[in-house]
């Protein structure tokens, strides 16, 4: 029996089947499993906000969907991983309150979906599992062995992409 | 001056904000913003500050994914922020949830100097 590996909020973790990845609570946050199948090797980042332009404070790589991504890519490939076989699957997004005010802010978890789409494009990842939006909480397992992410939700059933 | 961001996490149990009706979500609301105005008066005085408090939302799920969608909004200027947690207990029964303060960035040095914290 492999580990679960833990990963926290604008955090950034490699693995190998058996082990997997987990991460917790997914509210606007989203989770990015970039992975190479032929080698079972997988990488979970958590990130917080879609991009590190604009940011105050863009010191840790990990928080924003952007550099997170261009983490992921450098480390899986430090790894052995073959840049074109690499695929990915994500999760979360969602937006957990409603306002009646619907400010730019609280809108963070489409935005945050909107950038991890569009960072993968650019570095020519395949997406080949999506679940986000809507209003709830999600947390995720990746299985590097199989590349199956299960998603489990309160309320809203469990499923695997 | 000082804006404070404060949250309602899930007291209900395996409860979805599906299942909770119209007058409950809004019970809980309400129960929200009055322990938060409460809690932020006593800060008030203590601090000799003026709170506002932000506009009252709810959310029932995973407490880190409640919380996940308020600290994101942090994120964007801050690695760390001060988080309050608070235990009710009523006479001998302690009451099960907590209560999270979450200042914004900004507001974060001001309550600290006021409370005599150097940052």
């Amino acid at each position: 029996m492999g580990k679960i590996i833990q990963v926290g909020m604008a955090d950034v973790k490699l693995t190998r089947a058996p082990d997997k990845l987990m991460t917790a609570g997914l509210g606007s946050c989203i989770g990015i499993c970039i992975y190479d199948r032929s080698l079972k090797l997988a990488a979970l980042a958590h990130i917080m906000l879609p991009s590190s332009v604009q940011a105050k404070n863009a010191q840790n790589r990990a928080k924003f969907a952007d550099s997170a991504i261009e983490m992921v890519l450098e480390d899986l490939i430090k790894e052995g991983a073959s840049r074109s076989r690499l695929q990915s699957k994500i999760a979360g997004g969602a937006q957990m309150f409603k306002f009646s005010g619907e400010s730019e802010i609280m809108k963070i978890g489409e935005r945050n979906a909107i950038a991890v789409v569009e960072n993968l494009e650019k570095h020519r990842i395949p997406l080949l599992g999506k679940e986000t939006g809507g209003n709830y909480g999600r947390t995720i397992t990746f299985d590097p062995d199989t590349g199956d992410l299960l998603v489990r939700t309160i309320g809203h059933g469990e499923r695997v992409i | 001056m000082t804006g404070v961001q404060t949250c309602a996490l899930p007291i209900l149990g395996e409860t979805t904000a599906e299942t909770l009706s119209e007058l409950e979500m809004s019970a809980m609301m309400e129960l929200g913003n009055i322990l938060s105005a409460t809690y932020l008066n006593a800060l008030a005085m203590f601090t000799q500050l003026a709170f506002i408090p932000s506009v009252p939302a709810l959310a029932v799920d995973m407490a880190g994914a409640v919380l996940n969608g308020i600290l994101a909004q942090f994120g964007e200027v801050a690695d760390h922020v001060l988080v309050l947690e608070t235990q009710f207990v009523r006479e001998q029964e302690e009451v099960v949830g907590h209560f999270f303060l979450l200042p914004e960035p900004d507001s974060l040095n001001t309550i600290l100097s006021a409370l005599g914290v150097s940052f």
